[in-house]
């Protein structure tokens, strides 16, 4: 009885809810409409912008690899037998840090 | 007329310009009065209803059509209007106060036309937006807790838990 009275009391409830968003409707009937001149203006901005930032990436890209690539030059300039110990230990040490890492990651798969 | 949009749709992912604004221009007032129950606000409706159109101008050729064209629109605005609320705390705060109550300019011109809102519809607008979306796209778009699931990245279960636990709140209130 309890739960007939409820559920009669929620439906009362949706219903007003539904006539609310409704009536909300109606208002929005006025505002809600957009021109296409008004759609390509928006999207021609947002191709700009996403133009401008896409320039804006590849200058710092540029300037990036510049940088590093400039570095290196300078290093095997002044200072060959750092550079060639640089490489030759990253050589033999990278693999090795990967192995510890690729070991690491089975092991604690196998406990979980 | 969903022949008529399929066709616009395929010629917008084929990228042609005027086709999508043809096809956002027939949507827009579906979106626009969707996040009008959400927001209560015009101009917060507008910003997000802008939002949506360049998401979905990006990733239309996303698009699958296993769900209908004004489903995946909405699935795109809710997101986006749940984002923002998320991200963006100072914002969060404004829409909070926002929420509450219907905008200067829509309180006006619903008193101008005589309209009357009932104690539930302020009893809602005050709900987490967790839980009224779920009761939105529900009582009012109809969509089943499955599809309403699968729009915000729930399980059905807690889509369904989450419509009872805001009606038993509306009940109390």
């Amino acid at each position: 009885m309890g739960t007939h009275k409820d559920n009669e009391r929620i439906n009362e409830r949706i219903r007003e809810l539904l006539d609310d968003w409704q009536q909300l409707d109606r208002l929005g009937e006025e505002s809600g409409n957009i021109s296409q001149a008004e759609i390509k203006r928006q999207l021609t901005l947002f191709k700009e912008r996403e133009r401008e930032r896409l320039l804006k990436e590849i200058a710092v890209f540029l300037a990036v690899a510049f940088c590093i690539l400039a570095s290196l030059v300078v290093i095997v300039l002044k200072a060959p037998i750092l550079f060639v110990a640089i490489q030759g230990g990253m050589t033999v040490l990278g693999p090795a840090v990967l192995y510890v890492l690729w070991k690491r990651q089975r092991e604690g798969s196998n406990l979980s | 007329m969903e022949q008529e949009t399929e066709k616009l749709i395929r010629e917008a992912q084929a990228g042609n310009e005027d086709a999508f604004t043809v096809l956002f221009q027939r949507q827009y007032p579906f979106l626009y009065k969707y996040l009008l129950k959400l927001t209560l606000n015009e101009e917060l409706s507008r910003d997000l209803a802008q939002e949506t159109m360049l998401k979905c101008y990006m990733k239309i050729s996303s698009y699958k059509g296993e769900s209908k064209f004004s489903t995946w629109m909405l699935t795109i605005a809710t997101r986006l209007y749940t984002d923002q609320l998320r991200r963006n705390k100072r914002e969060r705060r404004w829409l909070d106060e926002a929420k509450l109550v219907l905008s200067r300019k829509l309180s006006w011109e619903a008193s101008a036309k005589g309209i009357e809102w009932s104690e539930m519809f302020t009893d809602f607008n005050r709900l987490d937006p967790g839980t009224r979306v779920p009761i939105l796209l529900h009582y009012y778009y109809g969509y089943t807790h499955e599809e309403i699931g699968s729009m915000l990245h729930l399980k059905p279960g807690t889509v369904k838990s989450r419509i009872h636990y805001g009606l038993k709140k509306l009940r109390k209130e």
